[in-house]
Parts: C-alpha cells; sequence; structure tokens
C-alpha cells in the first residue's frame, strides 16, 4: 500500500528526484560507455575473452578430435636416447563371412590351414592352437599374449604375408633401447584409455613416473567440419618435453656389467649401486639387482622397488662415519683414547664387536678403522643421546631427499631405549635410504656442505630447444665444519690404509688415487630379530674419491649374498668399484662436464665482441662477428638454445663487416651470413665450400654478389 | 502524516544515493581493475630465434605505453603479429600488471629451393612459396627433382627437433647404384650425413648421439644401419 502513495506523491521530490536522475545519469553514462564499447569489441573482432566466437559458432558443427601428444624422450647425459616411442600392435582374425572389402572381396580369413600354419610360425604359437581359433564359430577371434603387444617388425611381417582377414590394434608403447640398462631409474610406462578411447602412455616407474607431466604433453584437439578436413587448430597439441638425464652412458655401462657379474657370482638377494659426482650432486651411474627388461617387463614382479630412495634398510657401519663427523664436532673425540673391545653391557643388553673379544684394548682411532660396535657405543654415550639425536636431523636422515625419483621413503628409528641409541651410532635400529646415506656423505667431502643427489640435468622442449627446466646443485644442509670434515675425510681414509683397515681392499694406490672409504656389514631384521649368518647381512662400501678435493663418492650394497665367490666380500665389491671409479676418474673433466655434442647457446647480447665470441667458443660453438666495434646487438641462435656442438652463430655488432673465409661453411650459413651483410650470394656446387669469388678480409661494402664455389667432403 | 512522509520522503532518497553508489562502486571496480593509466614496465618475448626487438616493433608495444592499449586486445595484437610476421605460427599474449608477455611459435621452416634464379621457402607440408630473399633459417635442397620427392624430405625434416634441424646445411639428393634414395646432407657442424629418404626423420633423431662418439668430424652413414669415420686425409 505504502509503495502505491510513495509513487503518488512524486511531486513532491521533484528535487531529490532531479539529484538522483543525475546520479543516475552519469552512472548510467559510464555503464552504457563501457558496455557499448566492450560490444563494439565484440561485434568488430568477434573475440570475448580470447573465445573466438566465429569459431564457437562453427564449433557447433564440427567434429572433435582428439591429437594425442607425442611422449617426450628421456636421454643420457651425451644425448643418447634412453627411452623412446613406438608403437605395439594386438593381433585379431576376422571370420565373419559378411565382411567383405569396398570391391567386394572377402574380408575374413579364407584359407585358414594357409594362415594358422604361417602365423604359427611368427607368432610361436602352436599350428593346432591357432588352427582351432581360426575354425570356432566366433565372428572374431584373438589368439591370447603371444599375439598382443607385437613389434613393429612382427608386425611387417605377418602384413607381408598379406592374409586376408587378419587386422591389427595399434597403441603406442614406449622403446627403450639399451633394455635392462637403468631400469629402475628411466622407469616404465603403461597404456591407458582416454576419454576418447584412445591409447595413451603414462609413466608408472622411475623418470617416467616421476617426470610424467613434462614427458607426457597435452593432447589437442582437431576439428574438421563435415567431410571437407578443414581443420581449425584451436587446442593446439602439446608434445611431451625432452627429460635429459646426468647419466653418463658409458659409465652406466661398466657399472651395469659389473653388477651383472656380481649379483651371478653372489647369488645375492639384491644388490645396489650408485655413482654420484661428489661436488654437484648429479648422479652419473646407478642401477640395482634384480632389474627388468623394460621391452618384456622380463623380472619385473620381483623387481618394482627402487632401491635408491625407496628400499630403506639398516645401513650398518657406514653410519660410524656420521657418528665419528658428530664427534669431532662436538669435541668428543679422542683418537687415541683406549677402551675395552669385544662386548659391552646397557641395562643387561649386549653391544658385540664382529671381530671377536681376542682385541682386547683399542684405540678408539682403531675403533673406527677395524669398525668396532663397542667403540661406537661409548662414543654415543660420550655424545648424550639428544645430540646424536639433534646430528642424524641435522644430516636430514629420516627426512625424504626429494630426488628425482617417485615414491621415497623417508626411513625410521628406534630411539627409545639406551640400547637402541647406541645402535644407531653404528647404523642398526635406524633405517635409511642409500640416497640419504649418500646426501649425508657429501657434507663429508665437501667440507661440510651437505647437497642434494639429482638424476635430472634439464627438460627441453624438443620443438623449439628451449631449456624448461635445469636442474642444479643444491645445499640442503650444513651439519659439520670444514675442518671436521678434513678429519673425517683423513680417518676414513685410514680405512684404506690402515693394515687392519676393513677397507683396505679398495686402495687405489697403485693408481696414484688416495681413496677415503669405510665398509659396512648390517644384519638384517625381520620379525622383530636379527637374521644370523654373513648370507644374511648387507654388506656395502661408501668410498670419497680422492681423499683431497673429491670428485666422486660411489656406493655399493649387497644384500644376503648366497656365495661368496672370493676370500673376503669387499673383494667382491671392489670388483665393481675399481673399474667404474677409475673409468670415472680417467675420463677426468671430460665426463664430469658431460661429453654432449648438444650444447646450450649463452646469451651474449649485450657482450663485447671478444667476450661474446669466447663464451660461445667456450660453449664448443664456431662464431662469425658481423661488424667490428661496439656490442652484440643480436645472435642468429638465442641464448638458452639447445644447439649442436661445432655449429656456426652469427653475432651481429656494429662497425665495418668484412667478407669471411667461406671454406669449409655450408650453404645455408653462406646465406645467412649473406642475409645479414646484406648482399647477394650465389652458390654453386654442393657440400662445403672452397673457393670464393671476393677474397676474405675485404670490406663488405660495394660487394653487390659474392659467388661461392662447394665441394662435398668424403 | 508529517511522519509518514518524512520516512516517504527519505526512502527513495536512500535508495536512489544507494543505487548511484553502487553504480560509482562498480565503476570504480572497474577501472580498478582496467587499470588504464598504469605504464607498462615489462615487455617479455619469447619467440624462438626470430629478434626481441623486431616482435616487438611489429606488436608495437614498448615498456612506457599504457595498459588501455593492451588491455582486452590481446587477440587482435595477436593477430597483428601474425599478419605482419610470416615466421610466426601461434602467439599469445597476456598481460599481467604492468608486464606484457608474447610467447610466439616459429613457423617450421623445411628449407629453400632454388630454381633458376628464383628462390622458394618450402612449409612444414613441403609447399613451396616464392620468395626475394633467402635468410638461411633452414637447410638448401640441391639436385631435386620431384615435386614429390621434396615434399616427403621436407616432411621429415620439419619432424625432427629444432636442435637437429637447425644444423643441417644443405640436403642433396644424390642417387647411386646401390641407394637411389640417397640423400646427403652437409652438417653445420661440419659432418657429411649420408641418409635414405624414407628413414631419414628416424634416424637423424638420433643424431646428437651418434656424433658425440665421433673424435674428429667425417661422415655419418644413415643408410643402411648407422656408422661413421672419419673424412679421407683428415
Amino acid at each position: 500500500m505504502k509503495q502505491k502513495k510513495r509513487r503518488q506523491l512524486g511531486k513532491k521530490i521533484t528535487r531529490n528526484g532531479k539529484r538522483f536522475g543525475a546520479l543516475l545519469f552519469v552512472g548510467a553514462f559510464f555503464v552504457i560507455l563501457i558496455m557499448g564499447g566492450r560490444l563494439f569489441q565484440i561485434a568488430g573482432f568477434k573475440v570475448v575473452n580470447n573465445h573466438n566466437l566465429t569459431a564457437a559458432t562453427r564449433l557447433i558443427f564440427m567434429q572433435k578430435e582428439t591429437v594425442p601428444a607425442t611422449r617426450g624422450q628421456i636421454l643420457d647425459s651425451d644425448g643418447q636416447v634412453l627411452a623412446d616411442n613406438s608403437t605395439v600392435y594386438d593381433m585379431y582374425a576376422v571370420l565373419d563371412k559378411k565382411q567383405v572389402t569396398k570391391t567386394g572381396k572377402p574380408d575374413y580369413v579364407v584359407d585358414k590351414k594357409d594362415a594358422a600354419q604361417k602365423l604359427s610360425v611368427i607368432l610361436g604359437i602352436s599350428y593346432d592352437d591357432l588352427y582351432a581359433q581360426l575354425t570356432s564359430n566366433k565372428l572374431q577371434v584373438e589368439f591370447g599374449p603371444k599375439a598382443k603387444n607385437l613389434s613393429v617388425d612382427t608386425y611387417n611381417k605377418i602384413k607381408a604375408l598379406n592374409l586376408t582377414g587378419i587386422k591389427f590394434n595399434s597403441q603406442p608403447s614406449r622403446y627403450y633401447p639399451n633394455n635392462r640398462m637403468a631400469s629402475h631409474i628411466i622407469g616404465l610406462t603403461n597404456s591407458t584409455q582416454n576419454s576418447a578411447g584412445q591409447r595413451t602412455l603414462g609413466g608408472i616407474l622411475g623418470i617416467e613416473a616421476f617426470k610424467n607431466s613434462t614427458l607426457r604433453g597435452k593432447d589437442g584437439i582437431q576439428t574438421s567440419l563435415g567431410n571437407q578436413n578443414e581443420t581449425s587448430k584451436k587446442n593446439q597439441v602439446e608434445n611431451g618435453n625432452n627429460v635429459t638425464l646426468t647419466l653418463n652412458e658409458k659409465l652406466q655401462a661398466t657399472l651395469e656389467n659389473r653388477m651383472d657379474v656380481l649379483f651371478a657370482g653372489t647369488k645375492a638377494k639384491s644388490a645396489v649401486a650408485v655413482l654420484m659426482e661428489a661436488k654437484t650432486g648429479k648422479i652419473v651411474a646407478a642401477t640395482q639387482r634384480p632389474n627388468f627388461d623394460p621391452n618384456t617387463q622380463d623380472g619385473l614382479s620381483s623387481a618394482w622397488e627402487n632401491l635408491i630412495n625407496q628400499g630403506s634398510f639398516e645401513p650398518g657401519s657406514t653410519m660410524k662415519t656420521i657418528t665419528l663427523a658428530a664427534a669431532i664436532q662436538e669435541g668428543k673425540w679422542h683418537p687415541n683414547a683406549t677402551y675395552q673391545s669385544g662386548t659391552y653391557d646397557i641395562n643387561g643388553q649386549k653391544v658385540v664387536d664382529a671381530f671377536g673379544n681376542g682385541e682386547g684394548i683399542l684405540t678408539y682411532r682403531q675403533a673406527y678403522e677395524r669398525s668396532s660396535n663397542v667403540g661406537f657405543a661409548h662414543l654415543e654415550q660420550a655424545l648424550g643421546a639428544s645430540t646424536w639425536e639433534s646430528y642424524i636431523n641435522k644430516f636430514r636422515f629420516l627426512k625424504k631427499t626429494g630426488m628425482d625419483l617417485p615414491n621415497e621413503e623417508s626411513g625410521s628409528m628406534s630411539f627409545e631405549q639406551p640400547i637402541d641409541q647406541a645402535n644407531t651410532a653404528y647404523g642398526q635400529a635406524i633405517r635409511v635410504t642409500p640416497a640419504q646415506l649418500l646426501q649425508a656423505y657429501t657434507a663429508i667431502a665437501n667440507g661440510g656442505k651437505e647437497i642434494k643427489p639429482y638424476l635430472v640435468d634439464r627438460v627441453t622442449n624438443p620443438e623449439t630447444g628451449k631449456v624448461i627446466y635445469q636442474g642444479k646443485t643444491t645445499q640442503v644442509a650444513n651439519p659439520i665444519s670444514a675442518s671436521t670434515a678434513k678429519q673425517v675425510l683423513s680417518l676414513m681414509a685410514g680405512v684404506v690404509n690402515a693394515d687392519d683397515g676393513t677397507a683396505k681392499q679398495y686402495s687405489l694406490s697403485d693408481v696414484g688415487y688416495q681413496v677415503a672409504a669405510k665398509t659396512g656389514t648390517a644384519q638384517i631384521s625381520e620379525n622383530g630379530k636379527y637374521l644370523d649368518g654373513l648370507t644374511n647381512d648387507i654388506h656395502s662400501v661408501m668410498a670419497i674419491v680422492p681423499e683431497q678435493n673429491p670428485k666422486y663418492i660411489m656406493y655399493i650394497a649387497v644384500r644376503q649374498p648366497q656365495v661368496f665367490p672370493d676370500a673376503n666380500i669387499q673383494i667382491t665389491l671392489n670388483n665393481v668399484f675399481r673399474p667404474v671409479i677409475l673409468q670415472a676418474l680417467n675420463d677426468g673433466d671430460d665426463s664430469v662436464k658431460s661429453k654432449t655434442n648438444q650444447v646450450t647457446v649463452p646469451d651474449v647480447k649485450g657482450l663485447s665482441i671478444s667476450q661474446a665470441e669466447q663464451a660461445l667458443q667456450n660453449a664448443g660453438l664456431s662464431v662469425t662477428t658481423l661488424g667490428s666495434s661496439g656490442t652484440i646487438s643480436a645472435q642468429s641462435i638465442k641464448g638458452n638454445q639447445d644447439a649442436i656442438k661445432g655449429q656456426r652463430v652469427f653475432v651481429t655488432a656494429s662497425g665495418s663487416v668484412t667478407v669471411p673465409d667461406f671454406s669449409s661453411w655450408t650453404k645455408n650459413d653462406v646465406l645467412t651470413w649473406g642475409y645479414l651483410a646484406k648482399v647477394k650470394m650465389s652458390l654453386t656446387g654442393s657440400g662445403y665450400g672452397e673457393k670464393q669469388s671476393v677474397t676474405a678480409g675485404t670490406a663488405v661494402t660495394g660487394q653487390s654478389k659474392i659467388s661461392v664455389n662447394f665441394k662435398e667432403r668424403t | 502524516m508529517q511522519k509518514i512522509k518524512m520516512t516517504m520522503r527519505m526512502h527513495p532518497e536512500q535508495t536512489s544515493t544507494a543505487t548511484a553508489l553502487a553504480f560509482l562502486a562498480s565503476i570504480a571496480v572497474i577501472l580498478m581493475i582496467w587499470q588504464p593509466w598504469v605504464k607498462i614496465t615489462t615487455v617479455n618475448v619469447d619467440a624462438g630465434n626470430i629478434p626481441t626487438e623486431v616482435i616487438e616493433k611489429e606488436v608495437g608495444i614498448k615498456p612506457g605505453d599504457y595498459r588501455y592499449q593492451v588491455f582486452f586486445q590481446e587477440t587482435f595484437l595477436e593477430r597483428k603479429l601474425k599478419k605482419s610476421n610470416n615466421k610466426v605460427s601461434q602467439v599469445k599474449i597476456s598481460l599481467t600488471k604492468s608486464t606484457v608477455s608474447i610467447e610466439a611459435g616459429e613457423k617450421i621452416n623445411a628449407g629453400f629451393l632454388k630454381k633458376g634464379d628464383q628462390w622458394y621457402q618450402l612449409d612444414s607440408a613441403g609447399n613451396q612459396s616464392k620468395i626475394s630473399q633467402v635468410d638461411g633459417q633452414g637447410p638448401v635442397y640441391s639436385g631435386f627433382s620431384s615435386v614429390t620427392r621434396i615434399k616427403k624430405v621436407a616432411r621429415a625434416v620439419s619432424s625432427l627437433d629444432k636442435t637437429i634441424r637447425q644444423d643441417i646445411g644443405e640436403i642433396k639428393f644424390a642417387p647411386d647404384t646401390n641407394n637411389s634414395d640417397k640423400l646427403v646432407l652437409s652438417m653445420n657442424d661440419g659432418n657429411t650425413v649420408y641418409a635414405s629418404q624414407n628413414t631419414l626423420a628416424d634416424k637423424m633423431r638420433y643424431y646428437a648421439g651418434i656424433v658425440a662418439q665421433m673424435s674428429s668430424t667425417g661422415v655419418v652413414d644413415l643408410q643402411y644401419g648407422s656408422y661413421s669415420y672419419p673424412y679421407n686425409g683428415s
């Protein structure tokens, strides 16, 4: 009711109405202005928030098709392909006699005997089985696992037989050229169906899983209108990126080879070995046994676990180095003080030395060299449980390292009872991964700076060559001082040098390297009880080489060897250590910098001519400068893109341009130069530049045309 | 009555003020989002080997310009760039605060071909188009006569990674008695590759790895299998 009255009384609020009107007008004006502008914009450009309206209208009448992205490759540090794409085929046979081709010829299996005969040879399925399937009264038959996942080779062989009615479904697959090599690191994919019913690959193990999203790329959507195959590419397919690992193929091959010998010789339950650059954290070679063949998946059922960062275990005496480092850092290390070795009683529970009761009084230095548990139980008690625990944390045990492999374990520890606390000082009652152990030892190798191990050197876009991700050295902690680290290294060298040192087998003094190492023999607990006997132990070694200015850290562990092929298990481990470490050391800086011929082009814009030339030459590229003064204003291959070593990069500066010596240039390099120097080039012959019409060094001004003659090199 | 009048008079005024304020507020909000007066401080260009300056010039946006010149006009600018630069296949321009990012994808240039005095450029499908100037950003084709063959080779070249593609200096069709599909590739890094037309794309993908094994420049023969040897007399 009131409402009505109010409206009738409208005249009395004219003044206010005016005010309101004015405000409304101003407001509406702006709104109309903005909306009107927007309308014109939409009408003019037919685009709303980057959505093309014309295209959207067309889309309604269009068919969509998913364009699967090509999965990226996995490469080693030299650019060798470790994982590539391929296709596999599932075979089936059409028996339905109604199936004919467009031209009316039969499109089902006609001569069943002949087909069964020929296919049985290729597929390795018995003739009888095949024939029985082909004569069944089904419309279409498959032939079990042996006719699935056929390689391109097998597919081509069967295709060549020209059998009617034999058909294939193809699906993408992964091909691993090196078969078992580094299988747990490279990983594995499986194929799954996407929403459009197409098969795509997804990583399920190793780098394939860890870097799945970047390897995978993004499927595109292609649209077509009716029968006209017009393609308006709206959702462009984004192919997967290439992942380059830090692995060095040559070192990896040697390691694989030696680990095969070790594993076969010892009949162990499992074994793992990792070689890492001490200063960078790059893992240059790593493998484990048992392994599997990613192409056939042979051996996969018993080897799902990646032992580097998933298989946590009680490391045993390699942990003593950490206790030692803590004791030195805390001023609790008195190498010449003595104690009674053999057994030591903690609240009724015994700490026992592996070498037995006959060794009597030992110094603490000997306790480390000879790996005495009793000595380290005393050290732990001198440190105090909470101080020792703080070092376990400072060295970043019980935490994931975050290295480039999936499903990492963080490890665990029992630390309630004094006996447990003592146990952890020599690597029992604490479970760690090889990755954590290696990471902790980097602090000893690098003057107290602990760095993270890593495997992915870089991720690059295969189409543009642009580096999307660059792996780098990451310092994660600083648990001890540089002087402590130095002392620990020298004590580790003692374990190799002392006559009764447990790591003397690893000495490289004959070839001039001082090795610093610590061995470990750890008991394995199953169901709360430690297993007995040497065949139930984990035997391991951690070595830093060389002691002065360390380059590599290597860890090898073998679990439950059933056979001891040598007098001492450390000799068996040394048969892996020695050839691999020598190869690494002898390759010298080459292998540290990875001998790749795919290099990243430095960005030299803004640098002086000499600086730019130097930077490009250091990267392994040839340089040709156009100009004689000033700074670089352009480069023909931009910075941070990949290029092949030896390729020519043109850089532009200011000042006068002279004609270069074109000998051994390719045609397109000559053309590029001509384009940049604004000179017409006339090319004859083929191959590499041999003769030129204008002498090198002549100023370019006044030259309208330069002829270059090419000749092939053989 | 008076009281009622008062309330009746008050109400519309309050509502109208509120409405007006709401309008002004929404305009203020729009202006806050639009921020036409803000100056652009950075223009990031990611355009493969096309120089940054060229892209900036062709888009016509440089640091110091105002936001209103870009805001809501990204698509227009994208088209403008595509039209003015025939090397660009895809563009994405985005504006965040005072930063304009231009991402341009380079069109794959499969190479150049000379017929008489006329140069032609090959696109990724192997189609030829006349050009007045050769910039050298792609291999030179020599010895070819069949258009189908050129198309096939151009497609194979286009399927290669850019890193490898930009290392090919020249592709010569050079059939011999052993191989009627033989191609000779003069690489910019100094190696010569012998390849077969059908397997060119598959095998060249491994080029980076193969040459890593060579101690000096030489011939990489990919016709059958793959092996390499240094040049004679070098």
